[in-house]
């Protein structure tokens, strides 16, 4: 992991989920971190990113802030409009979880791993 | 008749005898073409218990309805065999202008059984067959051999040979076309040896007509587009080398003999290094618009080396082997492109060998002075070189990770990492339980493409660490799935860009032969197809105990990464094994009962070939 880590934040209440920012502990932010895989990586010259994202977090606000830290991931791994991903990514929580259109329910110091959902070959 | 030409070509290298016989439509809508109808003609034609170098093994090409239709990624052929790595059905994929070229000079399939009592070239031109002298291509590179044989016939002339592994019976040799594709896996390349058959070459005039040429063609352009866009976008980018760094990073890839499943070095021979460092084109089938292949070129002052690099290839000769310098990767694979054997099963069975000198049961004696440690560049390549000519210690290596540890003995065995004899892919079961069930049930041994069971695994579908019964249907439906892909033949990595295969595979298919086919008779060809791989197994001796996995995945739990402590019991994987047969409608046992046969059309064959050996079995 050799590329540089760049930090970023979702944007609570943004996209057209509904979700709203409250006080709720749910909305509480957390510090996680993204590891890049594949194209991802090398088109954004980052293998490492850490975002605030709410503890349960929609897609969407994961995809948002995503591509809010590395403006490359749009179009490439995340849908031009930054509401999900493209059809050829996934992303998966600390190696065990695939991540749904539903969310993530996350804690500080999770890792989110993004790469290509085209397993195999 | 659209879409085939109907007709089997039979070819005696003993006797010289040519044969041209009918394929009936009844045979083609029910087995499709490629593995499909391959596994017809296999079952058909070798006579039940042969041994797989006896002349009487039949090896078989098959195109399919598919090929010269210019649909993306239809380029494709399978090769049939029974497999002298496994003892079982032997079936492995090629592609580009040999399956083309196959179907234009006039038949659907060929076979050849015998003997040429000297190295010989079968030359087919539109109909016509005529044995070539070999002689001056004995021992040649499969590269330098397929140039050979273009300048003596003609560079149009497409070319499927052995090199000198398969010469040398080498049990994992491959064949090798088209500039370097290879159909490898289970070692057709041996029985091609074992019949002196240095090569085949093709050529053909004889396009096959179509029944609805603009429909076709509609969707032909539709899936092009498709074949464009996010559904292959990994392997028009990285391929599949991609796999490495993600692979290590989920605790999947396999390590020093599957001893680990992280390799620290991983970073150093992922995809995105190789891209960066490595990489020169990429490289495309006849009618792909994919483009998958990986050109790569070694970059250090050593000898210089390119060709393709797939996943497979760089994790067998790669972590497996603790190979963490690009370039000897790079080399490694090249060389068995160039000897012609398959990587995965040469990489194991170095692997395997590997472990024995560490545990010194194998030393330099054995070896004939080469330090035969995990890492060691020079040990690996020399290791290669002896293999391809049976020289040393390669004449146990050449005989795969089964039977070298069965001939060594001392325990050797534990650690000899196949299933049925086929060396173990670069999926480490224990953190994917799916793909340890179809590894453990596949009717070609450790394979990874016959199922795609890991699809599931790397999907929110299941936890992958969690064995249940439930794995058994997903790994069925996946292996259903993967037989109508290969008979059709569509190349694997085209599978997402269908919104429904069966579907649109069975409007595909009506329109190339104006046969009516629904998804749903799709869907049960591919079950058929499956249920004859493994009656073709029974009768050549499978038992319910082959159905199983390495001692160490099911002894041992993974010590490094995020999976560490996972394992996986014989207990877990008799459960899935239970829910694979019961989805299957199999007994217990795994065979399958006569309902069965007959619901899927299968009982007339059956019985007409089953010759009477004892160890042939229908349960009622």
């Amino acid at each position: 992991m050799d590329s540089h880590t760049r930090e970023g934040a979702a944007t609570e209440g943004a996209g057209s989920q509904g979700k709203t920012p409250s006080s709720h502990p749910a909305h509480q932010t957390v510090r996680i971190r993204v590891e890049l895989f594949g194209m991802a990586r090398l088109a954004s010259g980052c293998a490492l990113l850490e975002l605030d994202l709410p503890c349960d977090a929609a897609l969407w606000e994961v995809t948002q802030a995503l591509v809010g830290a590395c403006a490359a991931l749009r179009g490439l791994a995340i849908r031009t409009d930054g509401t999900g991903l493209l059809e050829s990514y996934t992303l998966n929580l600390n190696g065990r979880v695939f991540v749904s259109e539903a969310g993530v329910h996350l804690q500080a110091g999770d890792t989110l791993l993004l790469f290509s959902s085209q397993a195999g070959g | 008749m659209y879409g085939y030409n109907g007709t089997v070509l039979l070819v005696n290298l003993t006797s010289r005898d040519v044969t041209w016989d009918a394929l009936p439509a009844s045979v083609l809508r029910r087995f499709i073409g490629g593995t499909g109808l391959g596994t017809y003609l296999l079952y058909q034609y070798c006579p039940a218990g042969v041994e797989p170098f006896d002349p009487a093994n039949p090896l078989i090409f098959v195109t399919s309805p598919l090929v010269g239709s210019r649909l993306t990624t239809s380029s494709k052929f399978a090769v049939l065999t029974k497999s002298p790595l496994t003892g079982c059905i032997g079936d492995a994929l090629s592609s580009s202008f040999m399956a083309t070229e196959l179907k234009r000079a006039g038949c659907d399939a060929v076979i050849i059984t015998g003997r040429s009592p000297v190295p010989c070239l079968l030359f087919l031109h539109d109909g016509a067959v005529e044995f070539l002298d070999a002689t001056p291509y004995w021992g040649l590179s499969t590269t330098a051999t397929e140039h050979a044989v273009q300048v003596a016939l003609g560079r149009h002339t497409r070319v499927a040979c052995i090199g000198p592994a398969g010469e040398h019976l080498v049990r994992y040799a491959s064949i090798t076309n088209d500039g370097g594709r290879q159909a490898a896996r289970t070692g057709p390349g041996a029985v091609m040896g074992s019949k002196q058959l240095k090569a085949i070459a093709v050529r053909g005039t004889r396009a096959v007509p179509v029944s609805r040429p603009d429909a076709l063609h509609t969707i032909g352009r539709s899936l092009t587009q498709r074949s464009l866009g996010p559904a292959t976008e990994k392997y028009r980018t990285l391929g599949t080398l991609a796999n490495v760094a993600v692979f290590n990073r989920l605790g999947t890839l396999p390590t020093h003999n599957f001893q680990q499943s992280t390799f620290a070095e991983a970073d150093q021979v992922s995809g995105e290094t190789f891209h960066q460092t490595h990489f020169v084109t990429n490289a495309h089938c006849a009618n792909c618009t994919i483009g998958c292949e990986k050109i790569l070129m070694t970059t250090d002052s050593g000898p210089k080396a390119q060709g393709r690099m797939e996943y497979e290839s760089a994790f067998a000769l790669g972590s497996l082997v603790g190979m963490s310098n690009p370039n000897t990767i790079i080399r490694a694979s090249t060389l068995c492109d160039e000897l012609g054997m398959d990587t995965i099963s040469a990489g194991g069975t170095i692997a395997w060998a590997m472990e024995c000198f560490a545990k010194g049961l194998l030393t330099v004696q054995d070896t004939g002075g080469l330090p035969l440690q995990f890492g060691n560049e020079e040990a690996l390549l020399a290791c290669l070189h002896l293999i391809g000519e049976r020289r040393g210690i390669g004449d146990l290596l050449a005989e795969g990770s089964r039977r070298a540890a069965q001939r060594l003995g001392q325990g050797a065995d534990a650690w000899a990492m196949h299933v049925k004899g086929l060396e173990m892919p670069g999926y480490e079961p224990r953190s994917l339980k799916t793909m340890a069930l179809g590894l453990a049930v596949s009717t070609r041994g450790a394979c990874h493409n016959r199922s795609s069971a890991y699809e599931a695994d790397f999907s929110a579908r299941v936890d992958r660490l969690q064995a249940e019964v439930a794995r058994g249907r997903i790994t069925m439906e996946g292996e259903d799935f993967s037989a109508v892909l290969d008979s059709l033949i569509w190349c694997k990595f085209l599978r997402k860009a269908f919104q429904d295969l069966y579907a649109e595979s069975a409007a595909i298919y009506e329109h190339i032969t104006g046969w009516p086919m629904t998804a749903e008779e799709l869907r049960q060809a591919g079950e058929r197809i499956n249920n004859l791989k493994k009656l073709f197994n029974i009768r050549e001796g499978w038992q319910r105990a082959d159905d199983t996995l390495p001692p160490r995945v099911l002894t041992e739990t993974l010590p490094t990464g995020i999976v560490q402590g996972s394992g996986l019991t014989q207990a877990d994987l008799d459960v899935m094994i239970h829910g694979y047969y019961t989805a299957r409608g199999w007994t217990a046992e795994g065979h399958i009962p006569m309902q069965k046969l007959a619901e899927l059309d299968l009982l007339e064959m059956v019985y007409a070939h089953a010759d009477g050996l004892p160890v042939f079995s229908i349960t009622t």
